[in-house]
């Protein structure tokens, strides 16, 4: 049976598409494509899962088995990445809404 | 020396963030700063062409001087990036092409034609008409180069992302410049600022953020088999289980995305609408990279034994005449010459991957090569046609431009360039679209000749398409209000000729160039063991 | 805003600055680093700005002008160690003189003066987050028209 983590990753990503389909409001497609974005980095940082192991760091560490430090590099930059766009894209909707208001 | 890999990319970077600041003190020290950013690199990429046809395949290590150089234990986790004949040719390519594209952007950025009140009141006076067109297009002008400084960063930005295309040999590297890429696009298409520009750049930005979602999935997936980033290690390792191919179907997908082919093209018109002309020559010339990174991938990463190429034929053929069907049924000039945009790229997926498909024999590497030159003829053909089209909505502030008549009795020049363009574009003798479609008719002939009929229909319907849009702008008796028309800068005449004297160039002497430029592309893009061996010795 | 509300975030406008810092700067030893620190700072403006409203004006100039000032320190200590080695180079590692204590792999309690190139790096990218995402709060937030 797959473990549980990666069946919530599938379930989050289905649902984040689901919202960047079917709804109107932009900030709720805004909130969909921050879902898929949530989704995604919790598969890769659960790729780099040790069972029994400790925060990769070692100042003051348990001990020395430790979980995978690449994943949690990746989903850094993507979390910024993910950071950058939804700043954009809420920039643009207050300005469509403000476009809107005027008339 | 080796350094240049990672100077073409820091360089554009590095003036992209001065920007701001130099722009804040003088117009003109900004617009100067950037061409002399874009000229540095175009001759510091003509060094690293020469630099890899001496010496083959560069990879160059982030960090430290060998890519095993390494912590304790354990694997280099070192971002590498590797230039080689394809690469480097491309980026010489794309940076000459980026240069002129700056250069006309200097004193046209295209696209007034959302903005014009005046045409629907029949009763003002001519006099009347002139004068209120004249205040309109000083208070454009006023509002446009308030923004300026923010378009030269945008278009550095994208430039960079673009390289970074170009030279990546990591799967994470190309996520992340493949970010940098939508950003600098969407803010290019919200640059006019009104509500459908914003519309636009929404809609772009919402689909590329799912589609970057779904590249970074199938890094993670190829990831969490291998523990490898790096494409040269993958290639090694690869056994085709069917994680690999999902793999293979979610990147693919996110890469198609940005490339336009036929499931994912429904972004391009409205992007193309909204986006000043030079940003949609480097937003074509950025599908194109994509492309390339596809290609690359599924040679060298995935090899050549694998179901992918018949999809991307099939891919291909439907967007040829997806492109051509739903171009009869518009208005707008950038739009149609978007739909353009979509087929000709057809033509270049359709050329390399029946040579994906029919490898290791003599037509499939000629169909490999025909694929490789149709993107230089690609970005010629289609960037002259927005070209001009940014000329023509430039000197005549119109909204639907079907209303001009008998432009080529006030500019004739202009006219016989859009003809040229247009012969070019559909495959006529003497110009470059010729010599790289008959590459591609020949060689795919011997896979289907089913394939080469449909090339052949998707050219004559491109050539109805554009004569149509000729004859109603060009030809007939000039409309009154030609007489009103902006006159055209003279820099814009010479950028717009330097394309065509490069068309017919090529076209003259098809034989030569693809001797010299395409056939070492294209053989160092089939040779993978070449590509392993360069990172791992 | 009620003057409640008003004393109490000026008041704990401090410590959260402090605290920002804190994490761009042991950024190579606990958990943290640039963006994250730089957020914190950056949540300060959102504060102003939304306890405030339209009685204080935060100047755009300056955050533009730090946001660049940041992106060009990142990158002149990215291309400082090029010509003697490769981009990115950490060049000021083993060397101890200014950051760059040598530490044997493994648990140690965590020393601030080693990591080299990384510590500025984490500064650049916390002031130039910082400063980026509080002018993206400002043009958000702002009252004036559709421009």
């Amino acid at each position: 049976m797959i473990s549980f983590i990666f069946l919530v990753t599938i379930f989050l990503i289905i649902i984040g598409i689901s919202g960047v389909m079917f709804k109107k409001n932009l900030i709720k497609i805004v909130m969909s494509v921050n879902i898929i974005g949530a989704g995604v980095n919790l598969f890769l940082i659960a790729l780099g899962y040790r069972s029994g192991g400790v925060v990769p760091i070692f100042t003051n560490a348990p001990g020395l088995n430790m979980v995978s430090p690449t994943p949690q590099a990746l989903i850094l930059t993507s979390i910024v990445i993910n950071l950058a766009i939804t700043a954009l894209l809420l920039s643009l909707a207050v300005l469509i809404y403000k476009g809107n208001k005027e008339k | 020396m080796i350094h240049l890999i990672i100077l073409i990319i820091a360089i554009p970077l590095f003036s992209a963030f001065l920007l701001p600041l130099i722009g804040k003190l003088n117009e003109k020290l900004m617009k100067f700063w950037v061409g002399l950013t874009l000229l540095l690199t175009s001759f510091l990429s003509i060094f690293l062409y020469k630099l890899i046809l001496e010496k083959g395949i560069l990879a160059y290590s982030v960090g430290a001087k060998f890519p095993s150089l390494t912590a304790p234990q354990g694997f280099p986790v070192r971002i590498i990036l590797i230039g080689d004949a394809l690469s480097g040719f491309l980026a010489l390519f794309f940076l000459f092409i980026a240069f002129l594209a700056f250069l006309f952007s200097l004193k046209i950025l295209g696209g007034y034609h959302f903005l014009d009140p005046v045409r629907g009141q029949n009763t003002l006076a001519k006099a009347q008409k002139k004068q209120a067109l004249l205040e309109i297009s000083k208070s454009l002008t006023r509002q446009i180069s308030n923004g300026v400084d923010k378009f030269y960063t945008l278009y550095l930005l994208l430039l960079v992302g673009i390289l970074g295309f170009l030279f990546t040999a990591d799967l994470f590297t190309l996520f992340v410049f493949y970010e940098i890429n939508s950003i600098a696009t969407a803010g290019l298409i919200a640059f006019f600022r009104n509500k459908e520009c914003f519309k636009s750049a929404f809609h772009y930005l919402v689909v590329f953020a799912v589609g970057s979602l779904f590249l970074l999935f199938g890094v993670g997936l190829l990831y969490s088999e291998y523990g490898f980033l790096n494409m040269a290690i993958i290639a090694s390792k690869i056994h085709f289980s069917f994680l690999d191919k999902v793999a293979l179907s979610f990147i693919a997908s996110g890469l198609l995305l940005k490339a336009g082919i036929f499931p994912f093209y429904f972004w391009k018109p409205e992007a193309y609408n909204a986006s000043p002309v030079p940003a949609i020559i480097l937003s074509i010339v950025s599908s194109l990279s994509a492309l390339y990174v596809l290609f690359r991938i599924s040679f060298d990463v995935f090899g050549l034994n694998i179901v992918f190429g018949e999809i991307l034929v099939l891919f291909s053929v439907i967007s040829i005449f997806a492109g051509v069907f739903l171009a009869l049924r518009e208005n707008n000039l950038k739009r149609i010459l978007a739909y353009l945009a979509i087929s000709e790229l057809g033509y270049v997926v359709l050329g390399v991957s029946s040579g994906f498909l029919m490898s290791n024999t003599e037509p499939g590497l000629k169909a490999i090569e025909g694929g490789l030159f149709h993107i230089i003829n690609d970005i010629l053909d289609v960037g002259l046609l927005f070209l001009i089209a940014g000329v023509i909505l430039y000197i005549s502030r119109v909204r639907n431009v079907f209303e001009i008549r008998g432009l080529a009795h006030k500019h004739p020049i202009l006219a016989g360039f859009f003809l040229f363009g247009v012969l070019a574009i559909s495959g006529m003798p003497p110009l470059n679209g010729f010599a790289s479609k008959i590459m591609i008719y020949e060689s795919v002939f011997h896979l289907s000749p089913v394939l080469t009929i449909m090339g052949i229909l998707g050219s004559i319907l491109v050539l109805a398409v554009l004569v149509k849009i000729f004859t109603s702008i060009f030809l007939g008796a000039p409309s009154e209000e030609n007489q009103d028309y902006q006159p055209i800068p003279k820099v814009v005449i010479a950028i717009v000729s330097i394309f065509v004297i490069l068309m017919f160039l090529i076209g003259l002497f098809p034989k030569q160039f693809v001797t010299s430029f395409i056939s070492p592309a294209a053989k160092a893009l089939i040779s993978q063991q070449n590509y392993i061996n360069s990172v791992i010795y | 805003m009620s003057k409640i509300v008003k004393i109490v975030s000026l008041i704990i406008l401090n410590p959260i600055i402090i605290f920002g810092l804190y994490i761009i700067s042991h950024g190579h030893l606990t958990p943290g680093g640039g963006f994250q620190g730089g957020v914190i700072v950056a949540s300060v403006a959102i504060l102003i700005l939304v306890v405030f409203g339209n009685d204080i004006n935060l100047s755009k100039n300056l955050f533009s002008l730090f946001e660049s000032l940041g992106l060009i320190f990142f990158i002149i200590l990215a291309f400082l160690g090029t010509f003697k080695n490769t981009f990115f180079y950490n060049f000021l590692a083993n060397k101890f003189w200014f950051l760059g204590k040598t530490i044997h792999f493994g648990i140690n309690q965590g020393f601030l003066n080693s990591g080299g190139v990384i510590p500025l790096m984490n500064l650049a990218v916390g002031i130039e987050v910082a400063s980026a995402l509080s002018l993206i709060a400002v043009l958000i937030m702002s009252k004036k028209k559709y421009d």
